[in-house]
């Protein structure tokens, strides 16, 4: 079971999100509309794994992440994006996130990227 | 596409880790896939018997088709297949791949076999994603006075038949000639795409075709216009954009998406740009594409 923070400026993604993890025994220990959100409620929550959009409007994911990551080292973040561009997911990789998946998404691709995701924190492969 | 996905693929399936694959699609611009890669993706050759073809390389200055042919593992037509191949410069993520030791080739043909049964693709060679084909669509549309742009366009209503079909699982169809529908009580999706092209698109609809469309894009059953509704038709432009910016990357263009919004139109002439109307049972939906500036290699307005 992973805790999840799920960042994106879409209602009906979070809403998504939030059912295929909660089917999957997952818990959604918070949502964001933005980066500033994500940012100031991260310590709060304490997710395991973050799900970050890309395009969303005001702090935007790549440069959330990058802040995410000089707070936390350790934190584990999953781009959830539309934009399948390779300089995005170059930039995303490179910042420290762990994985992508281009949208939409569904069951068969997002909960074996969060499995793997768990198993690597469990065997404390970063 | 193909490179994106693949790399999601072995990303996920903890074949590559995030720094490598971030190397990997860092250099594939610049790297020439081999022949023996072509043919492994191809369903020609096994890794083994490119390797062995490697080794004869390596004990005769010989080139690799030549020996593929002396073994019996190609034929000449085969060989002129994948010089063709090589030319359109697919697979280079694999190549870099391979080239930086990050996998030995019987590894990523193990994983690209099982990547396409994952992704329901049947045939060898198809994994590298074939480029839309807008022949049909040009017979249907005609673009001309769009000049530089005419080629985005049609991409651009190429996509837009597939993601229906994807996205909402509609049989799509063109109209030939956009006509103006009443434009009262409409609503405009809108959404910039900027970098070396830049492109807004609207997406008009009747409120009828919204909360269709919304509905079948969320899952959700949505029997009236609100923030549900209207972010689920918001969030179907973007995932469609998103796939086109993906296309975009792939031919060289560095492209962004600019968060889209909804909004109520208030008069028809809102919007303009070019048409792709396009009718489903959900109901019409009316693309407009303006271009600001086509920068890549013109600066055409």
């Amino acid at each position: 079971m992973a805790r999840v923070l799920v960042v994106d400026d879409s209602m009906m993604m979070r809403k998504t999100l939030r059912k295929v993890l909660e089917k999957a025994g997952h818990v959604v220990v918070g949502e964001a509309a933005n980066g500033e959100e994500a940012i100031a409620h991260y310590p709060e929550w304490v997710p395991d794994i973050v799900t970050m959009d890309i395009t969303m409007p005001g702090l935007g994911g790549i440069e959330t992440i990058k802040r995410l990551v000089q707070s936390d080292p350790a934190a584990n973040i999953i781009v959830v994006s539309s934009s399948g561009q390779k300089h995005v997911i170059m930039d995303a990789l490179q910042l420290g996130a762990r994985n992508y998946i281009i949208k939409p998404i569904n069951e068969g691709n997002l909960l074996p990227v969060i499995d793997l995701i768990l198993d690597n924190k469990q065997a404390g492969i970063k | 596409m193909f490179n994106q996905y693949f790399g999601y693929y072995l990303l996920n399936k903890g074949l590559v880790t995030p720094e490598q694959l971030s190397q990997a699609l860092h250099y594939e611009s610049s790297t020439r896939v081999k022949l023996g890669v072509l043919a492994v993706d191809a369903g020609l050759m096994t890794a083994v018997q490119v390797g062995e073809v490697h080794d004869l390389q390596r004990a005769k200055d010989k080139k690799f088709g030549e020996l593929a042919l002396e073994k019996g593992y190609l034929t000449v037509v085969q060989i002129e297949e994948l010089l063709a191949a090589q030319a359109k410069g697919h697979l280079t993520l694999i190549q870099t791949i391979a080239d930086k030791g990050y996998m030995v080739l019987g590894d990523i043909e193990k994983a690209l076999a099982e990547f396409r049964v994952e992704c329901g693709i049947t045939a060898p060679g198809s994994a590298s994603s074939a480029p839309i084909d807008d022949t049909e669509i040009k017979k249907l549309l005609d673009f001309s006075q769009a000049g530089d742009n005419a080629h985005v366009l049609y991409s651009y209503a190429g996509l837009t038949l597939r993601n229906m079909v994807r996205f909402l699982n509609e049989t799509p169809f063109m109209q030939p000639e956009a006509i103006d529908a009443e434009h009262s009580s409409q609503w405009v999706a809108s959404q910039r795409i900027i970098g070396d092209l830049n492109i807004t698109i609207d997406l008009i609809m009747d409120e009828q075709t919204v909360l269709k469309a919304a509905s079948r894009f969320s899952g959700e059953e949505l029997t009236i216009i609100d923030e549900m509704a209207l972010d689920s038709i918001g969030e179907f432009l973007n995932v469609h954009n998103g796939v086109y910016c993906s296309l975009l990357s792939t031919d060289g263009f560095k492209v962004d998406l600019q968060p889209q919004t909804v909004r109520k139109q208030k008069n028809s002439t809102e919007t303009s740009g070019c048409p792709i109307v396009i009718t489903t049972l959900l109901g019409r939906f009316d693309f407009r594409l303006s271009f600001k500036v086509l920068s890549k290699n013109s600066s055409t307005s």
